[in-house]
């Protein structure tokens, strides 16, 4: 059983997070909140949401095992797995408006209502065995860590997209800097440590994908600042906070290996 | 039409052909110059055509062969590109071939439903070629015209009437789905599961008799051919990417006129990219680089939405090409082409050598390899012998999407 109410903002801001890296996902409800893990197609991109249930106005579950009394007392068991088109809810939020959200789950008939203002809408929810299997996080060490202003962020990739199809970041002594060349032009962003929010002294820097990156900055324009967490030819780890801090998202993004 | 051909002119075969193609085609020009008198044809139809320029008002009419050889088997050869690689025909043969068509063109909107473009309708749905008799406004010309997408037309004329002679014959399968009232998608993808050749499907597409009663419309040969491509890669790509991906990397390679092309499979869901090196003096390339140029376009598991501008047409038929080998193997891959176009394809036929080259590839066993690292060194052997140490994998892994990119499972 699952029931909640939630303003249509920032659920939206949530979904939209998720929709930067996937279509579809496993959405995993518990008494402490939301919870998903998927990877793009390509295994390039992943996304860990987290999001608690005080954020919601009303948040009421009760996990099907307990509902049957079965033996099964792991507290860990209580939780519900369902499998969600979120680009298609996403668009049916766009209509609803600015109001409240209803929610509530059939599991049995696999469908979660919603219901926005006089506006109800069914969702069909996807057989959760059709969906890709959670992957697994990489074990990963970040040697620097960079907090950086969102808009900041945003508007260099926003910059980036017009002349190259990569971005190099990096870390040069105490500056961070994003990099892109494209076939005529090169564009670069500095920022020394006194104009950034925090930042790890070193000198290190990855390639990675703008496609990528640009979804992510789409996911992440609700949030204040992003934490980038880098490392030499490695993954990026970009994480920040939604829903005023009650919602917690993780990206991880592969890197491209530069030509010599 | 070439550099090459200007300083040549037919006489030193500086191309390395045997026969001089545009001299190939110049001798149907002579024989054409019986018929360039006559104001009225009577003959088989093969095919129809419908012009581009102007559009929506564009030039439309069937497709005849002017020349005397006509035999049941040449006519249909005449419009199958399949048999043309199964006969592993030239470029000098082809461009012969096609030099004896003589395409009747009339003005119409392609939203007419006049009793010629219904006749026309009725051509391109037919099994076999019809009769008809033409009346022409004027005397034929010869105008031989290629183009990257089409394949090559010889003369035309304008015509005034067209009365068809004979009842077409229309496979009552294929009448069937004509005749629901479907988008034209549905109907494409419904013909092709018949078993039509994409090739078919596009001229029916073509002639304005697919689509809802309503919106039925012609469609621009050129256009119609990748919108075919397109229409039918989706109805395949739906259901392959349901399918578990190769277990192994895979390279598959085929040449045909000039067109040298490796294909890779990779274990993964799928994607494709799509590479073509245009050599200095080859089609689009007009040999001022002393290198090959290089173009790509990529588009991941969710599909596209812009239209591969870089490499237009090509792109498509390749995809579609590669769909159906991963469909009939029951098998998605992360699938990357490289085509290499050598000097020697001076002349462009259209998109069908690339797409009966790569289904050509795919009909030979694919060479196995447990590691990308080994694929592509063997692909970048293969590309060095044959681009004779002008091109290496190299070239193309810093403008790949798929090839440079780390995997988080890498991690």
């Amino acid at each position: 059983m699952f029931e909640a109410k939630i303003d249509a903002g920032v659920l939206r801001e949530c979904i939209e997070t998720i929709t930067a890296i996937v279509d579809e996902g496993k959405l995993k409800i518990a008494e402490e909140g939301l919870k998903l893990r998927a990877v793009d197609p390509a295994n390039v991109a992943m996304i860990s949401f987290e999001l608690q249930s005080d954020v919601f106005d009303e948040f009421r579950f009760a996990a099907k095992e307990a509902e049957s009394g079965a033996e099964d007392t792991s507290e860990s068991k209580a939780e519900t797995e369902v499998g969600i088109d979120f680009t298609k809810l996403l668009g049916i939020l766009g209509i609803g408006g600015r109001e409240e959200v209803e929610l509530e789950l059939d599991e049995h008939a696999q469908k979660l209502f919603t219901k926005m203002g006089c506006l109800a809408y069914t969702v069909s929810l996807l057989d959760p065995s059709s969906l890709r299997k959670e992957p697994k996080v990489p074990e990963l060490e970040f040697p620097v860590q960079v907090i950086i202003e969102t808009e900041e962020f945003r508007r260099t990739i926003r910059a980036a997209e017009k002349i190259g199809d990569h971005i190099v970041l990096g870390v040069d002594g105490e500056v961070f800097y994003m990099e892109t060349e494209g076939e005529m032009d090169k564009l670069r962003l500095g920022l020394r440590k006194e104009q950034l929010i925090h930042l790890t002294p070193g000198t290190l820097h990855s390639l990675y994908s703008l496609d990528y990156i640009t979804a992510m900055s789409k996911g992440m324009s609700h949030a204040e600042n992003i934490t980038l967490n880098l490392g030499k030819d490695y993954p990026l780890q970009i994480d920040f906070e939604v829903a005023g801090g009650k919602g917690k998202v993780s990206y991880l993004l592969a890197p491209r290996i530069e030509s010599e | 039409m070439h550099r090459l051909c200007i300083v040549c002119k037919g006489s030193r075969l500086l191309c390395g052909r045997k026969i001089c193609p545009l001299l190939a085609a110049l001798k149907q020009k002579t024989k054409f110059a019986e018929l360039s008198n006559t104001t009225e044809f009577f003959g088989p139809s093969t095919s129809i055509f419908v012009g581009r320029i102007g559009y929506p008002h564009v030039r439309v009419g069937p497709m005849t062969i002017f020349e005397g050889n006509d035999s049941d088997v040449e006519l249909g050869r005449s419009e199958e590109p399949s048999e043309w690689f199964a006969q592993g025909l030239g470029m000098d043969e082809i461009v012969e071939l096609r030099s004896s068509s003589l395409r009747a063109k009339r003005a119409e909107n392609v939203t007419s439903r006049s009793n010629f473009v219904s006749d026309m309708a009725e051509i391109a749905l037919a099994k076999q070629p019809v009769d008809v008799e033409l009346t022409f406004k004027s005397k034929p010309s010869f105008n031989l015209s290629f183009s990257d997408i089409t394949r090559p037309t010889g003369a035309s004329v304008n015509v005034e009437k067209m009365h068809v002679t004979e009842n077409p014959k229309i496979p009552k399968k294929v009448d069937r789905i004509v005749s629901d009232e479907l988008r034209a998608v549905e109907s494409a993808k419904g013909l092709y599961d018949l078993g039509l050749d994409v090739y078919k499907v596009a001229v029916i597409l073509s002639s304005g008799a697919l689509g809802l009663h309503r919106a039925k419309k012609m469609v621009p040969t050129r256009w119609s051919i990748t919108a075919t491509d397109d229409v039918i890669f989706k109805k395949l790509a739906a259901q392959l990417k349901e399918y578990p991906p190769v277990d192994s990397y895979y390279v598959y390679e085929s040449s045909y006129m000039d067109n040298h092309f490796q294909i890779l499979l990779m274990p993964s869901l799928f994607e494709y990219e799509n590479f073509e090196a245009w050599f200095p003096g080859s089609v689009w390339n007009d040999a001022f680089g002393q290198r090959p140029v290089i173009v790509e376009e990529y588009e991941g598991f969710k599909g596209r939405k812009r239209y591969a501008a870089e490499e237009g047409g090509g792109y498509y038929a390749a995809r579609l090409a590669v769909a159906e080998a991963l469909h009939t193997m029951r098998r998605q891959a992360g699938a990357v082409v490289f085509r290499e176009i050598h000097p020697r394809y001076f002349i462009p036929l259209g998109v069908w050598v690339v797409r009966e080259t790569v289904r050509d590839a795919f009909r030979k066993r694919g060479e196995k390899f447990d590691t990308k690292k080994e694929a592509l060194e063997y692909i970048d052997v293969r590309l060095r012998t044959k681009a004779g140490m002008q091109l290496g994998m190299q070239d193309f892994e810093v403008l790949s999407k798929i090839l440079r990119q780390k995997r988080l499972t890498d991690f």
